[in-house]
């Protein structure tokens, strides 16, 4: 056992390396971080050259401790507006006068919270809480400044010195808070979407290097030496988890991106986003992406072990791929009764389940319990097929020279153990 | 026996085509083994049983005194026949990975990998790509990787093919290194000059059956025939037990019949008074058994 951990760990080291040595990863990689980077300075150079720019919306201040409903002339630059309720800054909000409303409650002395009202949300806000960095730093000017024109008490100055926290309330389209930990479908579904559609092109690039790598060993005779060394399941296991986490490393940066860069795009153009996600949701999709990852690498690692070409494992890819897209095909059925018969069983089949249940879990359609017996079956049925595809690599190589039947397959698997 | 190889009444059949069938051979520990015969003899299929790559039908194959467990792979180093390497990686990166899957740690086989290298004579190649190498090149590099963990027994399949005459010089020599500290070396040839200048014994295999295993100067002896080499300025006008007489070089050479002995030609000579130069008894060639022993068993069929 610790031989072949062993084992398993020199090859995992060694196809990580390669892998994520290549060209063709390193620019899939970095991919996604600079289109949104050439995205974001895209946007801010036509704004800087654009000659009709709308002027900067005013940031609204409510200020209900003490009179502070106004805003010294040496802050005029920061275009603030003042209103007398919390109300009437909310209505200001709604109707696109302000772009967001500062609060400074009553007890602002005691507790330093000022509530922050904007009309942005989603997964990129909960990220990314606070508002812009010139609000911030107008909000914080205009507390300095109201402090310091007050009589000049201790507690006043602690305040000074010690700074406001901030409260971010989201208010909706009906100048209603948001609650931030709401799912509302559009968003969850496009993130899920997302996510499937991330696992196919995983897949399709991952998993199926995968299968070219091992059917190009067996091509030019390397796996000869290689099996002189370590076990077919060592190299078969080794070889799917360095692949996996060269992918997951990937779909991390893609990810990390998005969440980094998001919002600074989200900021510089006037219309936020609008897909809110709970942390929740987002570990479950994260274990089907792997779960999903992990049964179809192994069978490509499978697909490559017996096949005795590149170009012919290449051709079986497909086996691999429909029947995750399959579960796409069917996404609106899905959608439409996530409780029904059809989104149950493709939840139970390994091949489908992951993107399937991606989906249903978008629209609060799975339940803790079902969610983990399907990554359990997803799960239990890579192990299975990751022993399998071993078996048959040693099988194939058995039967090297000869042609299939099914007798003879089945010998050979026999012997293969 | 202290043996390093023993392949023992092994049989393979692909389909209804019996490709290695019931061959038998023995290496010792230290020694150099040729193993014989024409493309597609069953010469890599052997080896490839060997090495427990794939399995014969029948027979058994006991490799450094037991099973051929990991732990016995680990010992052998093996250069197949197909060269295949990972192009887009750096040479010292794939010898480091090849000796740390032989159970090396990673300090030694960097260090020996460097070592093997600069025997080879490509450790300014070290930091290359395989790919910006040479065919002949990167045939060293994994002959190199196939002994950098010090193998007890080494497996070559045609290990010369495409090299030019100098690495296979090098190569040579290299082997000859490895057979003095105390390795086995097997190696899998039709090039018979490279086999009479390494091994011991041979295996002569055809269409997957023996046909000549032993010591090599035991089965030139044991061919009987032999043939005399006589410089001079002219030859006897007959010679009894001569079969085929050639002027070859400035020199007459005659192939002797079956137990006729070489003395015969010189006493012709003495007896025709023709004053004799140079006098040369010749064994027959591998090459020229190899030529004689395959025909005849592809004639037979």
């Amino acid at each position: 056992m610790l031989e072949t951990l062993n084992e398993m760990r020199l090859i995992f080291a060694e196809e990580l390396r390669r892998f994520t040595r290549s060209k063709g990863y390193i620019i899939l990689t970095l991919a996604v971080p600079t289109i949104l980077l050439v995205v974001m300075g895209v946007i801010l150079t036509v704004r800087a050259v654009s000659p009709s720019r709308e002027e900067p919306k005013p940031i609204g201040i409510v200020a209900l401790f003490n009179d502070w409903a106004f805003a010294p002339d040496d802050l005029q630059r920061f275009r603030f507006l003042a209103f007398n309720t919390r109300q009437e800054g909310i209505d200001a909000l709604t109707k696109g006068t302000v772009k967001e409303v500062f609060v400074i409650p009553e007890d602002y002395l005691k507790a330093g919270r000022v509530e922050w009202l904007h009309g942005k949300g989603g997964a990129l806000s909960r990220l990314d809480p606070g508002p812009s960095d010139t609000s911030s730093a107008a909000v914080r000017a205009y507390l300095r400044t109201m402090l310091a024109i007050e009589e000049m008490m201790p507690e006043l100055l602690a305040r000074a010195v010690v700074g406001a926290t901030v409260e971010s309330v989201r208010i909706g389209k009906d100048g209603l808070p948001v609650e931030e930990d709401a799912n509302t479908e559009v968003g969850t579904i496009v993130v899920s979407l997302v996510s499937t559609l991330l696992l196919v092109f995983s897949i399709m690039i991952g998993a199926a290097s995968l299968g070219e790598a091992v059917a190009e060993e067996k091509e030019n005779r390397m796996i000869d030496v290689l099996l002189t060394s370590v076990k077919p399941l060592s190299l078969m296991a080794g070889k799917v988890l360095a692949i996996g986490m060269a992918q997951l490393v990937m779909i991390t940066v893609w990810v990390g991106s998005v969440v980094v860069i998001g919002p600074r795009i989200a900021d510089i153009i006037s219309s936020a986003f609008e897909f809110p996600i709970n942390l929740g949701l987002l570990l479950w999709v994260l274990a089907f992406f792997l779960a999903g990852y992990f049964v179809s690498a192994v069978i490509m690692a499978g697909i490559g072990a017996v096949a005795t070409k590149v170009q012919e494992a290449n051709q079986l890819a497909f086996l691999v791929i429909f029947p995750l897209l399959a579960s796409i095909y069917v996404l609106g059925l899905i959608l439409s009764n996530p409780h029904g018969s059809l989104a149950r069983v493709l939840s139970f089949i390994p091949f489908t389940a992951p993107s399937a249940m991606m989906i249903r879990l978008a629209v609060d359609g799975a339940s803790a319990l079902e969610s983990l017996a399907s990554l359990a079956v997803i799960v239990l049925t890579g192990l299975g097929l990751l022993w399998v595809s071993a078996r048959a690599f040693r099988a194939s190589l058995l039967m090297y020279g000869q042609r299939m039947n099914l007798r003879r397959v089945i010998r050979a698997l026999r012997e293969a153990g | 026996m202290n043996l390093a190889l023993e392949i023992k009444d092994v049989t393979k059949a692909y389909d209804s085509r019996t490709v290695v069938d019931d061959v038998s051979l023995v290496v010792k520990r230290g020694e150099t083994f040729g193993l014989l015969g024409p493309n597609g003899s069953g010469k890599t299929t052997t080896i490839r049983m060997a090495l427990d790559i794939i399995r014969p039908e029948s027979g058994s194959v006991s490799l450094l005194g037991g099973m051929p467990t990991r732990e016995a792979l680990t010992r052998v180093g093996y250069l197949p026949e197909e060269r295949g390497l990972y192009q887009k990686s750096k040479v010292i990166d794939i010898l480091v990975y090849l000796g740390r899957l032989k159970r090396m740690d990673a300090a030694t086989a960097r260090a020996h990998a460097q070592e093997m290298l600069q025997r080879v004579g490509l450790y300014e190649y070290r930091n290359k790509k395989v790919q910006a190498l040479s065919r002949g090149m990167t045939q060293l590099v994994q002959f190199a990787g196939a002994l950098l963990h010090k193998p007890d027994l080494i497996i070559l399949d045609e290990p010369f093919a495409g090299l030019d005459p100098l690495n296979v010089q090098l190569m040579k020599e290299i082997l000859r290194e490895q057979k003095e500290r105390g390795a086995a070396i097997v190696f899998s040839t039709h090039q018979m000059p490279d086999v009479e200048e390494l091994c011991e014994r041979v295996l002569l295999i055809n269409d997957g059956q023996t046909l000549l295993y032993g010591r090599l100067a035991e089965l030139k002896r044991a061919r009987g025939m032999c043939s005399v080499c006589v410089t001079a300025d002219r030859q006897p006008e007959s010679m009894l037990g001569v079969v085929d007489a050639k002027f070859r070089n400035g020199s007459f050479e005659y192939l002797m019949g079956e137990g006729i002995k070489p003395d015969e030609v010189l006493r012709a000579y003495l007896n025709a008074s023709i004053p004799v130069e140079r006098y040369e008894i010749r064994m027959p060639s591998l090459n020229q058994i190899f030529i004689e022993e395959v025909s005849r068993a592809r004639n037979a069929k």
